[in-house]
């Protein structure tokens, strides 16, 4: 499959195209997918949101800005990958960082939208553009969540609950260590 | 193969917008514009606030932000290409300042109101340099009670002569001229000297004369008339001819739409303060008479002038 091919089929059918990346990772294409979601994420928001930024300023800042979802991914990847392991998954991180990658597509649109919006006005448009920004995460989530079943070769049910299971034990874990540091204030 | 000319375009559509993003937001900061059509689309009243004595430098700190000529001017530039301001309301509430840096405004405001009409409403306060920028702008409009005037040139120095003679300390000078030293607090000031420093400040007195008699279309004799230093009110600067019509600051907005030609509820347009203005609000506007007699002491001039009221030296 051509890169315009996935590009199309991310937007189009992006079950079957999750399935045909999941076998082969295409890292140039999956990080060429992240630059371009934060250069158009980033030019959304200084759209909506007026900054007084130099030139020299906004690369450095898309710099830090695409290294930030790399890491990020590559860590929830790596505790996913285990978690989908656990629960029967056959399937290698890596595979699943790159999927992570292109899940990142849809923020593509932001500047697009963001363009559309600046006829609201500002107020308006801010509260949309923040809309826009739920709606293309959960796109982004859903297309992740697709990528961890093609990945693993397990059923969607099993993908949602790898997908959850390490937020529900970050939450019990936060509780718990909440009622141990109450219970040793109390004591 | 039609998958893939809808990438094409697809691809074609996002790259045109991410470049139409990028100088959309670099064209207006550079600009100091709302590049937004939501924006653009509503015109109004650009607004600048001119406090405190005025001085050529401004300087900004981490957390007060001190404004001098050199800021209202480029203001006034950002105002004059911002294509939604339609005319400019300059809020004077100055006591004056130094020689230059009232000149420079004046200047600006004078070559401003060619190009849209400038509109001076007076606060408290619009005596000396405060008056001679208002004097600048197409309609002036005061408060009864705003005290401005005070038409002249002042210079002084604090003599330190008797003290040291008393003590028998004295002060040697080491000069290529005769009047290198003048005003100097260690010696007496000499007849020439004297008639040396009345004959430029006649010569800035007769600049300041002939900016209010050129800005407001009035007479120079008129002017030189009550030109003696005095201080007047508003009501008084109206008869006299300073003041175009008596009012405060939303009265002066109103006749900004006027000759702007804007109907409907007015929208200001001014410049946001920094975040640190907003969190302190003390630490902004002019630097105060202390800050302008420092900024004045430490441009090495032997002879401190000023378009100010109070003298305060």
């Amino acid at each position: 499959m051509s890169g315009i091919d996935i590009i199309y089929g991310l937007f189009a059918n992006p079950a079957a195209v999750i399935g045909k990346v999941s076998l082969d990772r295409r890292f140039n294409l999956a990080f060429f997918v992240v630059i371009i979601s934060v250069i158009s994420s980033s030019i959304g928001w200084l759209l909506i949101f007026p900054w007084n930024i130099t030139p020299s300023l906004f690369i450095v800042i898309l710099i830090f800005r695409a290294a930030f979802p790399l890491l990020l991914l590559f860590v929830i990847c790596g505790i996913l990958s285990i978690v989908a392991n656990f629960y029967g998954g056959i399937g290698k991180g890596s595979f699943l960082y790159a999927i992570g990658c292109f899940s990142l597509i849809p923020y593509w649109l932001m500047t697009p939208v963001a363009l559309l919006l600046s006829y609201l006005e500002p107020g308006i448009a801010s509260s949309f553009f923040f809309l826009a920004r739920l709606f293309f995460f959960l796109w982004a989530v859903g297309l992740f969540t697709i990528g961890i079943r093609e990945t693993y070769v397990f059923s969607q049910r099993k993908a949602i609950a790898t997908l959850l299971t390490p937020a529900v034990v970050c939450v019990f874990l936060i509780v718990v260590f909440v009622l141990l540091i109450s219970i040793v204030a109390l004591s | 193969m039609r998958s893939r000319l809808i990438s094409i375009v697809l691809l074609v559509f996002l790259a045109l917008s991410l470049i139409a993003g990028i100088s959309l937001i670099f064209r207006a900061q550079e600009e100091e514009i709302s590049w937004r059509p939501a924006v653009i689309a509503r015109e109004g009243i650009g607004v600048v606030r001119i406090h405190g004595p005025i001085f050529i430098d401004a300087s900004e700190g981490m957390f007060k932000t001190v404004r001098g000529a050199g800021y209202y001017v480029n203001r006034i530039g950002e105002l004059l290409r911002d294509r939604r301001v339609k005319a400019i309301v300059i809020r004077v509430d100055s006591p004056g300042g130094s020689i230059g840096a009232v000149q420079e405004l004046y200047a600006a405001i004078l070559e401003a109101r060619e190009k849209k009409p400038i509109i001076i409403s007076m606060g408290d306060i619009a005596t000396s340099g405060g008056l001679y920028i208002s004097a600048a702008a197409c309609y002036i409009m005061a408060n009864p009670g705003t005290i401005t005037g005070s038409i002249g040139v002042a210079v002084g120095n604090i003599n330190f002569h008797r003290l040291m003679q008393e003590h028998g300390i004295g002060m040697e000078v080491i000069k290529s001229g005769e009047h290198k030293d003048i005003l100097s607090a260690w010696r007496e000031m000499s007849e020439e000297e004297r008639e040396l420093l009345q004959a430029l400040v006649d010569e800035l007195h007769l600049q300041f004369v002939n900016a209010v008699a050129a800005g407001r279309d009035i007479d120079i004799d008129r002017v030189k008339e009550i030109a003696d230093g005095r201080i007047f009110t508003g009501t008084e600067a109206m008869r006299l001819g300073f003041v175009d019509r008596l009012g405060g600051f939303n009265e002066a907005i109103d006749v900004a739409m006027e000759k702007a030609g804007l109907k409907g509820e007015p929208v200001i347009i001014e410049k946001e303060r920094p975040f640190w203005e907003r969190m302190f609000p003390g630490a902004s506007g002019g630097g105060g008479v202390s800050r302008l007699l420092r900024q004045i002491e430490d441009s090495h001039l032997p002879v401190k002038f000023i378009y100010h009221f109070p003298l305060g030296i």
